[in-house]
């Protein structure tokens, strides 16, 4: 199928909406991060979000890195 | 009696509960004195130059599937305004790897940077294309790798736009809007720019051009062809030209 079209790709196949409400963006420790949520108040780190280049250095904020929910304001 | 008694047994509760509410916060303060935890954010380790990265699509008010690499602009505008704000940050790195995106949030992060009273060097690395073009301008100098490309091209429908004769003229101008900024926020003059933006044969099946590292120089759009080493010398040198102005008004 060729659709012919000049409306976006994403307005056409639209995602589910589940799979927004999947990643959230929180601050932990005073650091911006974007989670997505796990199980059991887990959530994995997908990407920093921070402005300060030491933030990164840091592997407490490694995206991949579990960390848990009641650690986050 | 009965009644009386109860009530003062209610009035006794009353004032129990209001120990205990006034118990309640220093019991947290204490704790917070004792573990030395709390989720404030320490201004102490803050590191004088901060980097903004400036990747994939550039969203506008449609939020594209989580798959896709994003810049939101309700990310990067706060963040701007925070690095405006602290008085420890004294430069700022703008890296861009993008493919372009909506027009209106790329313009408007790149009048927050323009705006930005601290010294600013962005890099293009990869590429900055499209409406990337004014982010990468917008800072005070700018970088481009030997191998970075941008493409200079018309802005196009890929919204809503209602479909009646008007979208030529409002399109005419937002164009202009683009033009506008990149002239001013940099040495290539108007002609030269719409010139590569209408140029025909460069692209396949659309027009503009593909502007790769030096020549990018060349046509006076970005200021330097470099890295990451040549970018923080830059940086600091305009962080001490900037001190060294700053105390002047004081004297």
């Amino acid at each position: 199928m060729i659709l012919y079209t000049m409306v976006p790709q994403e307005l056409i196949f639209q995602p589910d909406m589940s799979e927004f409400d999947k990643l959230m963006e929180v601050t932990y420790d005073g650091v911006p991060l974007l989670v997505e949520m796990g199980e059991k108040n887990s959530c994995r780190i997908i990407r920093v979000l921070s402005s300060d280049p030491a933030h990164y250095l840091d592997p407490k904020y490694l995206p991949g890195n579990i960390i848990m929910t009641s650690h986050l304001s | 009696m009965e009644h009386v008694r109860n009530n003062y047994k209610a009035a006794e509760e009353g004032e129990e509960q209001e120990e205990r509410k006034e118990d309640k916060p220093s019991s947290l303060i204490e704790k917070i004195q004792q573990l030395g935890q709390t989720n404030v954010p320490q201004l102490s380790q803050d590191s004088r130059i901060h980097c903004l990265t400036i990747i994939g699509q550039i969203e506008g008010h449609l939020q594209l599937p989580p798959q896709n690499k994003t810049t939101k602009y309700e990310h990067v505008i706060p963040q701007i305004v925070a690095i405006e704000q602290n008085p420890k940050i004294e430069g700022l790195l703008i890296i861009l790897n993008t493919v372009g995106g909506d027009v209106e949030a790329g313009l408007a992060i790149a009048e927050m940077l323009a705006s930005l009273s601290k010294p600013t060097v962005s890099i293009v690395l990869g590429g900055g294309h499209s409406i990337g073009v004014p982010i990468a301008v917008s800072a005070d100098y700018a970088f481009i790798a030997e191998t970075a490309t941008m493409t200079i091209h018309p802005i196009r429908l890929n919204g809503l736009v209602i479909g009646v004769p008007q979208p030529f003229e409002y399109l005419d101008k937002m164009q202009e809007r683009v033009i506008k900024f990149v002239t001013k926020h940099s040495k290539i003059p108007e002609e030269k720019f719409k010139e590569l933006m209408f140029e025909k044969g460069n692209l396949t099946r659309d027009i503009g051009t593909n502007v790769i590292g030096h020549e990018a120089v060349e046509y006076g759009l970005i200021d330097e062809v470099g890295g990451i080493g040549e970018a923080m010398k830059k940086l600091n040198e305009l962080i001490e030209m900037n001190k060294q102005k700053n105390e002047g008004f004081i004297q």
